[in-house]
């Protein structure tokens, strides 16, 4: 990896920009876009102190190429035709110096940078970075006269729209909470461009479908954290409750958990870019969702809890239940109003050579969460003795 | 004679700050009161009230004095325990620097001049040699019955069954009295207490954290907390904060429990004779007979002035939750079950459990 622009050409090969390069998505889409394309890929890097942009997304590519059991081949085509460049999408032209902004002339973008969180007390940095950061991408992307631009959004901007989901224009009505709203806004900055735009609307991004190797810590994983200290807050309280104590919880058990491998979703975006598709929105969704009441029931008790009783509405919720359900009310998207995702927009485009759909059955879902909870475990901190 | 000093354990809101004032009115015996509850920061900071090893008397002044943090937000913010009875508006300490043992322990034996008992203590306890933990506090209590002319001492701290372990170790020649009392009682006081509430808030704060808020700035997990724990963190903490935190009773009612459950254990290896277990609600149906039995078991004398001052500090009191609805009763009765199968194995229940 270099930081050096003239190593690079790009004029025989589409150059790519990833923003959000060091996030879940973006860094396995960068590994994606090196394995099935031919191009430059410059990647958006926010600096940290100590530690150089190309430092910080070279070590962790090359932790994924492992992570993911990609070739080790794929290390050459990092240190080779990957380039980090410091900026922040936040600022005008997304920080980064006329110079380089003009390298970026006929590239094509994905906008993958994003904040996760939800609540509604860091509204204004989400806004700052979903809105305001996807403007300031559109208009770097606008002014590289960019020829098509991926923007990753997320199937849950529907919000509390339940059974079977179109691709299309989402109403900002039913959003959840300042997170879907902002992506909304964002999805909003990128239609009213000139740009020939698609929307990439993943469902729950997972680890990979052969390794289950993830950087992530949100989705399915943060709903499983959230368990698992339920269950130390339980134990740190009653020595042995977790095991004793049964907790209602609000969920449709009869409802489908769309979770996608994150080798799926940048599988089927990079098809879609290779395949020259047209502007739209895409579900990257999972055709083959998992029960919602297996996957709860999964999580509690790899979680250390027993299996919950689920119930129909937060009316039938205890006390002690409802201080779990405060803690889990962002993942209400994803435990009520079951959603089907109409994938039929990428089907269209890709047709056998979409992914096809991820059984999470057969155990499989378990491997998931455990891979997750052994790292979780490993890095749990100590706490104050309580007696 | 003056008998063998004692140790009062409980769960806390279980009625011992009543036992503790009635000993105070012991002409033998000196009453020392919440010791274990502040210089442990309300059960936060254990380890550092108890270390291993050998310290100096400065080192230990400063377990005793230094102020802490969970007690100087509460009292900055006008949120002040029932037991806090240092006169904070005529005191030289301010509400965010106030010593832990300023907060009851000195005021409860010297009412009209705290500021100068600690003073002097100070003096005191700076010329302690090396010592472990435990014969400074054996030291300061005996230190303090002397100085008043008393006997004996017996040391009451509100939750202290959470360290009883550490106080079994420490005083291998006290007497342990545990008082119990109905734990949905129990846990209805607990649900509305400021020490427990606080105590309860910041157990659950550190645990999402994976660090004590108020021993580090690391928020990486700030994410994972509910908007009540945020709004209560302690560069959020306000009043109107801490009083909107929900802290359900079934909650306090399985805290209890566990607190029962893992006491009774820690208690099994206290040689009978030297453990008491009594009932709040004996004493407040016959303080007389209940305090001639703690004498009894401690050796001192129970003076029939005493007895009769004691009987007079008791208010007939009523069960509370029998007043709550079905469903809430239902629910504190199975978040005590635990507890009172714990407590029914040692011969011990209460009518309706």
């Amino acid at each position: 990896m270099t930081e050096n622009l003239s190593l690079f050409s790009a004029d025989s090969q589409r150059t790519h920009v990833v923003t959000g390069a060091t996030g879940f998505v973006g860094s396995a889409l960068i590994l994606e876009l090196l394995q099935r394309t031919e191009g430059l890929v410059i990647a958006i890097v926010r600096p940290r102190e100590n530690q150089t942009p190309a430092e910080r997304l070279r070590q962790l590519l090359d932790e994924l190429v492992h992570g993911y059991a990609l070739p080790d081949s794929v290390h050459l085509e990092v240190a080779t035709r990957v380039l980090a460049v410091a900026g922040d999408i936040e600022q005008d032209q997304c920080g980064i110096d006329t110079t380089v902004a003009d390298a970026l002339h006929g590239a094509e973008f994905w906008h993958c940078a994003a904040s996760l969180q939800y609540q509604e007390r860091h509204r204004t940095q989400i806004e700052r970075t979903n809105v305001l950061g996807t403007a300031n991408v559109v208009k770097l992307a606008e002014r590289s006269k960019c020829p098509v631009f991926n923007m990753t959004s997320t199937a849950y901007v529907v919000g509390t729209r339940r059974g079977d989901v179109p691709a299309e224009v989402p109403d900002i009505r039913l959003v959840n909470n300042c997170y879907e709203r902002s992506k909304i806004m964002a999805e909003e900055q990128v239609q009213t461009s000139h740009l020939r735009a698609r929307i990439l609307r993943p469902s729950v991004v997972i680890g990979h479908s052969l390794t289950q190797h993830s950087i992530s810590s949100d989705g399915l994983y943060g709903f499983v954290r959230n368990l698992t200290k339920f269950r130390n807050a339980l134990e740190r309280t009653q020595p042995g409750l977790a095991t004793t104590l049964q907790v209602s919880i609000h969920v449709h058990a009869d409802g489908r958990l769309d979770l996608v491998p994150v080798d799926s979703v940048v599988a089927d975006a990079v098809g879609l870019s290779n395949a020259d598709a047209e502007a739209g929105y895409y579900h990257l969704t999972n055709p083959a969702p998992v029960s919602l009441g297996h996957a709860v029931s999964r999580c509690f008790e790899l979680s250390g809890l027993n299996a919950p009783r689920m119930v129909e509405s937060r009316d039938q919720l205890g006390a002690v239940d409802m201080k779990l359900q405060q803690r889990i009310d962002f993942y209400s998207s994803y435990l009520i109003n079951s959603k089907r995702f109409d994938r039929s927009s990428v089907q269209a485009v890709l047709g056998n050579d979409a992914r096809a759909g991820f059984d999470l059955d057969n155990g499989r879902f378990d491997h998931f969460c455990t891979w997750f909870l052994d790292r979780l475990e490993g890095s749990r901190p100590r706490v104050p003795v309580l007696r | 004679m003056s008998g063998r000093p004692i140790i009062v354990v409980g769960t806390g809101r279980c009625g011992s700050t009543l036992l503790s004032q009635i000993v105070r009115a012991h002409p033998d015996v000196l009453s020392v009161s919440e010791v274990f509850s502040f210089v442990t920061d309300l059960g936060a900071r254990i380890e550092r009230a108890f270390p291993l090893g050998c310290i100096d008397g400065r080192q230990f002044w400063q377990i005793l004095a230094q102020p802490q943090p969970r007690q100087s937000i509460l009292l900055e913010n006008h949120r002040q325990m029932a037991e806090v009875v240092y006169p904070l508006h005529q005191g030289r300490f301010s509400p965010n620097a106030l010593p832990p043992i300023l907060q009851a322990m000195v005021p409860h034996v010297e009412p009209g001049q705290p500021d100068e008992l600690f003073d002097s203590l100070s003096d005191e306890v700076a010329t302690w040699p090396a010592a472990p933990v435990a014969d400074h506090y054996r030291r300061l209590f005996q230190s303090l019955a002397g100085r008043f002319g008393k006997r004996q001492w017996v040391e009451r701290s509100g939750g202290s069954l959470r360290v009883v372990e550490r106080l079994i170790d420490a005083f291998p020649e006290a007497g342990i009295v545990h008082l119990v009392r109905d734990g949905r009682d129990t846990a209805l006081s607990m649900s509305r207490h400021i020490g427990f509430r606080m105590a309860m808030l910041c157990g659950l704060q550190t645990e999402i954290l994976g660090v004590d808020p108020y021993e580090c700035s690391d928020r990486s997990d700030e994410a994972d907390l509910s908007e009540e724990l945020v709004d209560t963190l302690p560069e959020n903490f306000t009043a109107d904060a801490f009083d909107r935190f929900d802290l359900p009773s079934a909650l306090c009612a399985h805290y209890w429990s566990g607190e029962i459950v893992s006491g009774l254990k820690a208690l099994e290896r206290v040689p009978s004779s030297s453990l008491l277990t009594m009932r709040y609600e004996d004493l407040i149906a016959d303080p007389a007979y209940t305090m001639q039995r703690m004498c009894d078991f401690a050796g001192y004398g129970a003076p029939a002035r005493w007895v009769a001052e004691a009987s007079a500090m008791v208010r007939n009191e009523q069960p509370r939750w029998p007043q709550l609805p079905p469903e809430e009763q239902r629910d504190l009765l199975d978040a005590c079950g635990a507890g009172f199968d714990a407590l029914e194995r040692i011969g011990i229940g209460w009518t309706g459990q």
